[in-house]
């Protein structure tokens, strides 16, 4: 029967880090909640700007011409460029693991890679990939720290250095669930179905059918809007998708910490058992020998 | 019918209301809009957009972005809008000391691809710039 003081001291020990634990659980929760918020709160933006492309796009099919824009045209991809979005901190659970095992089971031949976050660029390190740039993003993920890696990332496609831009990403299904998935976002190729896809995300939001039966006009041209939405739009999506990794990120590691804190309390109680018993058995072996020691 | 007006900024809807009369910034002027206007999709700048209604009239400070038009609603997307009464002295201050902190921190450094760092900074001072000329005008 193991010491006395080395059973409670492990108890204490135990409790400590239970509080620890659920401290860190709480704070996840709440961090969770401010994730989900503003990526929702964005979701009318991406609509409405997704909306405008494709109305742009619409009014190109019509004249029957093809959009010059390097974000629209297919080809061959020799080369992906990936932007990998991970978490800076672990105890979060299976969630940068099980991106990591995507990307290697997914991604074959010549890709480079943007990482976010000090998880993706050890990975990458780790597993000698080529690695364009990493990115660090705050809690908060404001738009403006996103905007230098989104600079880079388009730079690299605009430049012909990657041919394509997917983004790996723990995307959020619930509270219990993050599924690792990679995106393609450049190039356009299916602007309707990802409208589609946004729409269907946004319940409720069914826009109605413009029936506007006009031609629409461009100011001051269609070639000068083209110019500068869809990059605005690829930005965008992007954080979004940014925002969706943090809540990913905060709800995996308000479940392992949860756990943890289960973990905790069944530990303190089986010790508290033990404890216990050791006690009792002091006791009783002290009786004995007083009572031994009367006979005697 | 009254024209339908939206303003949606990444962060959240600013408006949704009705009005009788919309000027727009956009890159080629003031544009004033009516009922029935033709469908069109712009290119906006920094500025003030004006919302009029019989009795009143309100203003936005909008920082660029793009507006559609279409069976008389509004769509304005841009990155950041204000009513102008909205507008805080002291948050103002702040925000641009902190800004122009950041220009210097750059221009310092000057490595490449700050281009568009520095552009969205110049952007945002602007936008600082506009609100403090309407607050100094309201005063």
């Amino acid at each position: 029967m193991a010491n006395l003081r080395d059973i409670r001291r492990r108890i204490k020990s135990v409790k400590n880090t239970r509080q620890i634990t659920r401290a860190m659980q709480l704070v996840s929760s709440s961090k969770m909640k401010r994730a989900q918020d503003s990526a929702i709160a964005g979701r009318p933006y991406a609509l409405l700007l997704a909306n405008m492309l494709n109305t742009v796009g619409n009014a190109f099919k019509i004249s029957g011409d093809c959009i010059e824009h390097p974000f629209f045209k297919k080809q061959d991809v020799k080369r992906r460029g990936i932007i990998i979005l991970s978490s800076d901190k672990g105890l979060c659970g299976p969630l940068n693991t099980n991106l990591f095992r995507l990307i290697m089971d997914q991604v074959s031949g010549d890709a480079s890679f943007f990482t976010v976050g000090r998880k993706a660029s050890q990975f990458t390190a780790r597993e000698g990939l080529d690695q364009k740039g990493a990115y660090g993003i705050s809690d908060k993920a404001k738009p403006r720290e996103v905007a230098p890696l989104v600079d880079a990332a388009i730079n690299a496609f605009k430049l012909g250095e990657i041919d394509s831009l997917e983004i790996a990403y723990p995307s959020f299904v619930n509270v219990l669930v993050q599924e690792p998935i990679i995106l393609p976002i450049l190039p356009i190729l299916d602007l309707d179905s990802m409208l589609d896809q946004l729409k269907r995300k946004i319940k409720g939001n069914t826009d109605e059918k413009n029936n506007e039966a006009r031609e629409i006009a461009f100011e001051p041209t269609v070639e000068i809007i083209l110019e500068n939405l869809p990059e605005r739009y690829v930005e965008f999506m992007i954080y979004q998708m940014i925002l969706e990794s943090r809540a990913s990120e905060y709800s995996a590691r308000m479940v392992a910490m949860k756990s943890a804190t289960d973990n905790a309390s069944k530990l303190v109680d089986s010790l508290t058992l033990d404890y216990n018993k050791a006690r009792q058995a002091a006791i009783t072996q002290e009786i004995l020998e007083i009572a031994a020691a009367s006979a005697a | 019918m009254a024209l339908k007006l939206e303003i949606i900024s990444p962060q959240e809807s600013v408006l949704s209301a009705e009005a009788k009369e919309v000027i727009l910034p956009t890159k080629m002027g003031e544009v004033g809009l009516l009922n029935g206007h033709v469908p069109i999709i712009t290119e906006l700048e920094l500025g003030l957009l004006k919302l009029i209604n019989d009795r009143d009239e309100h203003v936005y400070v909008i920082k660029g972005g793009y507006a559609q038009v279409i069976s008389d609603t509004i769509s304005v997307l841009t990155d950041e809008a204000l009513k102008s009464t909205d507008i805080d002295g002291a948050k103002l201050k702040s925000q641009r000391s902190a800004l122009e902190k950041e220009l210097q921190a750059i221009e310092k450094s000057s490595d490449e691809g700050s281009d568009n760092q520095t552009k969205r900074i110049v952007e945002s001072l602007n936008f600082c710039h506009l609100q403090e000329r309407l607050l100094d005008h309201r005063r």
